[in-house]
């Protein structure tokens, strides 16, 4: 990955940053609209979220724009937060639902069938530099390709926990992933095959 | 599977390796943006609260004047044939202090000043003779109670009522 032509991507692990545990006297405050407490969950959680929401979106304005949404959104809703889930889950799980909720409402991504989804895109347009960059590489993939590889190979999540967010079959998602892993074997495989 | 096949798709992996390792850093000013979206929410919800509020408080105030306007009068009704019998004895009094005949039931008619209150006084024997509703004693009643009215300011001016 060429760390250097995207300055975004560098620095500390962002699955530990999910991971960290929140003190209760922070939630509390925060839960009471102590907003100072929602600016300490913002230093420990804000980078990690906009990691997620960057890797689901690949654009930056968006994944500001999603990071700024979720955060507005845990001010008005922190009171339902019972801790039955730990807090970065449940932030993840959040910041996940959002930004599908944003790929949903671009229709012409839902309702494109996944074929002319991976056709819409011309792997060929990619330079040799952008094929060594991990960020490049995956803008090369559909938006709701990006976010199924994204959620499976790298967050972990499952196909029936992606197909419920998405609101379709697991079936769809498995050929969605499929059909994205396959385009990054093309598209890394090209320059190999150049040289 | 072939090294060539192989290759791929263990950069494929490095790759989505170093997706999940990399931590973005968001713009230094984010939170400060989203603080302040935070705070023109509230404000707009504030705002909207109180116009909701408003309206509310208008229809309310609405609802209460327009009920005072057709409802009936909360005021404690006026007993109309106590007042009348009351107003009747004082003008009996008042005609035997200034030596004035004294105008009874029974000299109405003779009395041209009189003559609608005997009129009253019929039409009230013909409604309490066919138990007529109260909602149409009391409107006679009322009228009596003006005629009194009328005539013991008459008298206490010594004036003689020709039409009341």
């Amino acid at each position: 990955m060429n760390r250097s032509a995207n300055s975004d991507m560098s620095g500390l692990d962002t699955l530990s940053g999910f991971a960290q545990i929140i003190e209760a006297s922070v939630l509390a405050r925060a839960q009471r609209g102590d907003m100072q407490a929602f600016a300490t969950l913002y230093a420990r959680f804000g980078q990690p979220c906009y990691g997620l929401a960057l890797r689901l979106t690949g654009n930056t304005a968006q994944a500001e724009d999603l990071v700024q949404e979720v955060f507005l959104k845990l001010i008005e809703t922190i009171r339902s937060y019972r801790g039955d889930a730990p807090f970065g889950a449940w932030l993840k799980r959040m910041t996940a639902n959002a930004a599908i909720d944003q790929l949903r409402r671009n229709k012409r991504f839902i309702d494109a069938d996944p074929e002319a989804m991976f056709a819409a895109i011309d792997v060929s347009e990619a330079n040799p530099a952008q094929k060594l960059d991990a960020a490049a590489l995956l803008q090369r993939l559909p938006p709701r390709a990006r976010a199924v590889l994204v959620l499976h190979e790298v967050e972990g999540y499952t196909h029936a926990e992606i197909a419920t967010l998405f609101g379709q079959s697991e079936s769809y998602s498995k050929s969605i992933l499929a059909r994205g892993l396959q385009r990054l074997h093309a598209t890394v495989a090209e320059p190999q095959a150049e040289t | 599977m072939t090294r060539t096949d192989a290759q791929p798709i263990e950069t494929v992996n490095a790759i989505l390796q170093c997706i999940g390792d990399a931590q973005p850093q968001p713009p230094a000013d984010l939170w400060t943006r989203i603080e302040a979206a935070h705070g023109v929410r509230s404000r707009r919800r504030r705002l909207r609260r109180l116009a909701v509020g408003g309206m509310f408080c208008v229809a309310l105030v609405s609802a209460v004047a327009l009920h005072r306007l057709h409802a009936p009068s909360a005021a404690p009704e006026i007993d109309w044939q106590a007042r009348a019998q009351a107003l009747e004895l004082q003008l009996l009094a008042l005609e035997h202090e200034n030596r004035v005949p004294v105008t009874t039931s029974a000299n109405f008619d003779a009395d041209p000043a009189t003559g609608e209150l005997a009129e009253i006084d019929r039409r009230l024997q013909v409604a309490y003779e066919h138990n007529n509703p109260v909602g149409q004693l009391v409107p006679l009643w009322k009228r009596r109670s003006e005629l009194l009215d009328a005539l013991i300011a008459a008298r206490r001016e010594g004036l003689t009522l020709t039409r009341i």
